[in-house]
């Protein structure tokens, strides 16, 4: 399933032409996840080495939207090994983690759900509710490769023909190639039967 | 970080959860005449549902006062006030007509009478409109959704009316706890579906769920997810709800429940009040000297703060359960 979602995305990712400089290296950022995880190289993933301290459980709960994806992106950009915590707080980090993925499933924000997602997955923390998250994700695919309902609002808000717009375009790009992102992670970094429910 | 939490700290989280029922049951008690279900000569659907939902809370904490007589909370003091009103809303000749005027809605009318009747209370009126109702039909003419039906037969069940047990396995297979497989596409209206069909399945605490252990586990699954998803929204509402499924699923306490619950109980007001989620809190905070503020305050404040105390008296009897 992850596999023939990475594999639309990249068909999406090599008809698209990028209308801005951020959504050309966005599309190159995409293609080279993409053949990272046909070749099974997981080159693109290997360096990090990020510092980064996680709050009390409340405090990573009540974090509002922008600093969520501040401490997350770093979490990504980081090293789990140099994570040093025991097992049984693992355990309750893997359901905080994939709760608030689901809640901001929940709230339909694709991009928050993917990020939290693959913060965990580089954690190496699994819980039946990161499964269910990237079921989520790989389900707001659209026919064409991209990810996200972000062209459904986009029309119903605008009324118009989105790729007419650079900055929509940009924004779907980035939307598809964050969401891409947690699934090259959790192609890499999960057992088969953990990745999706789906 | 220990998952599990120690007895010390268990004591004193016990402490703190007998001061908010306090609270909240005085900031109630100092309230009743809020929960007339009529306005004038007006008789009103919130004040139907408010009286209702005291009602239910009346005869839980009846119950409870039975079983643990003189601990923790003042009821000794207290419910007998609440009785007197009850019975007062139940007397009222306007009132006590409803049911038998429009007996589709009869059910609804009859409720604070069902769950008084529960405690032994008896009225020859309201006997005699139960055998009306029956002969005409009502309630099962007027179709419900299923856990409106669970609804139905565990109020029958406590007023007494019904002396067996509701088949709870077949009122609960059509519900959205039973059904649902995703918490993600769940709205309020959903996860307020499955909470009550929790409260009723269990009995506010009074008896095991009747479901398998596979089943337990699921539904402890959703509701956990659940419950951050509110506490991070600051729906304390259903967060306060989401806590008692937790507790009446016999769910292992660990330290995200404990924070959830001090979340909880931290957003109580001093005179022990909760305000239904942050959006009513901000405004509530913004009005302090307002003259519609006590209206205001109680209608975002009473199904909260009922909550509340039936999560704090479920918590302090499971805790006196377990010592």
């Amino acid at each position: 399933m992850l596999k023939q979602s990475t594999l639309k995305a990249q068909n999406w990712l090599t008809r698209t032409v990028p209308p801005t400089a951020e959504a050309i290296a966005l599309k190159e950022l995409g293609l080279l996840l993409c053949q990272d995880t046909n070749n099974r190289t997981g080159s693109l993933l290997a360096t990090k080495n990020y510092p980064f301290c996680l709050p009390s459980y409340t405090a990573f709960i009540d974090l509002n939207r922008k600093d969520l994806l501040g401490l997350v992106q770093v979490i990504c950009l980081s090293e789990p090994a140099a994570w040093q915590v025991k097992t049984s707080e693992k355990v309750t980090w893997a359901k905080i983690f994939g709760a608030v993925a689901l809640s901001y499933a929940r709230e339909k924000d694709l991009y928050c759900t993917a990020a939290l997602v693959r913060a965990a997955v580089n954690l190496r923390l699994w819980h039946v509710y990161l499964a269910e998250a990237i079921g989520y994700l790989v389900d707001q695919q659209q026919p064409d490769g991209r990810f996200g309902l972000l062209t459904q609002e986009i029309n119903s808000v605008y009324n118009a023909d989105h790729n007419d717009n650079p900055q929509i375009q940009e924004a779907i790009m980035r939307l598809t190639v964050e969401v891409l992102w947690t699934i090259v992670e959790a192609t890499f970094h999960l057992a088969e039967g953990d990745k999706c429910d789906r | 970080m220990k998952t599990q939490l120690s007895l010390k700290k268990v004591k004193s989280e016990n402490g703190n959860i007998l001061k908010l029922g306090t609270n909240n049951l005085h900031w109630l008690t100092l309230r009743l005449n809020h929960f007339i279900p009529w306005q004038g000569d007006k008789i009103n659907e919130a004040g139907i549902k408010a009286c209702a939902e005291l009602a239910l809370a009346y005869n839980h904490l009846k119950q409870w006062q039975n079983k643990s007589e003189g601990l923790a909370l003042p009821l000794r003091d207290i419910l007998p006030q609440w009785h007197t009103f009850l019975v007062q809303v139940c007397e009222n000749t306007a009132y006590s007509e409803m049911p038998r005027k429009n007996p589709a809605q009869a059910f609804n009318y009859l409720i604070p009478y069902f769950f008084l009747r529960g405690t032994g209370y008896r009225s020859s009126y309201h006997e005699a409109t139960l055998r009306y109702l029956q002969k005409w039909g009502y309630p099962k003419t007027t179709e419900v959704i299923p856990f409106r039906q669970l609804d139905r037969q565990y109020v029958l069940w406590k007023s007494g009316l019904q002396k067996r047990l509701p088949n709870w396995i077949s009122l609960y297979a059509n519900t959205t706890a039973a059904c649902h497989r995703s918490s993600i596409y769940l709205d309020d209206a959903s996860v307020y579906s499955i909470t009550h069909t929790l409260f009723y399945l269990t009995d506010f605490g009074g008896q095991t769920a009747p479901l398998s252990d596979s089943e337990v586990k699921r539904l402890i699954t959703t509701v956990e997810s659940l419950l951050v998803h509110y506490w991070r929204c600051k729906n304390w509402d259903i967060l306060g709800e989401l806590l008692i499924n937790l507790l009446n699923l016999n769910c292992k306490e660990s330290n995200l429940i404990a924070d959830a619950s001090r979340t909880f109980r931290e957003a109580a007001q001093e005179d022990g009040a909760i305000p239904a989620n942050h959006t009513v809190q901000a405004q509530l905070a913004s009005q302090s000297n307002d003259a519609s503020r006590p209206d205001l305050e109680f209608s975002y404040c009473y199904h909260t703060t009922l909550v509340s105390l039936l999560y704090c008296s479920i918590a302090l009897l499971s805790s006196y359960s377990n010592e």
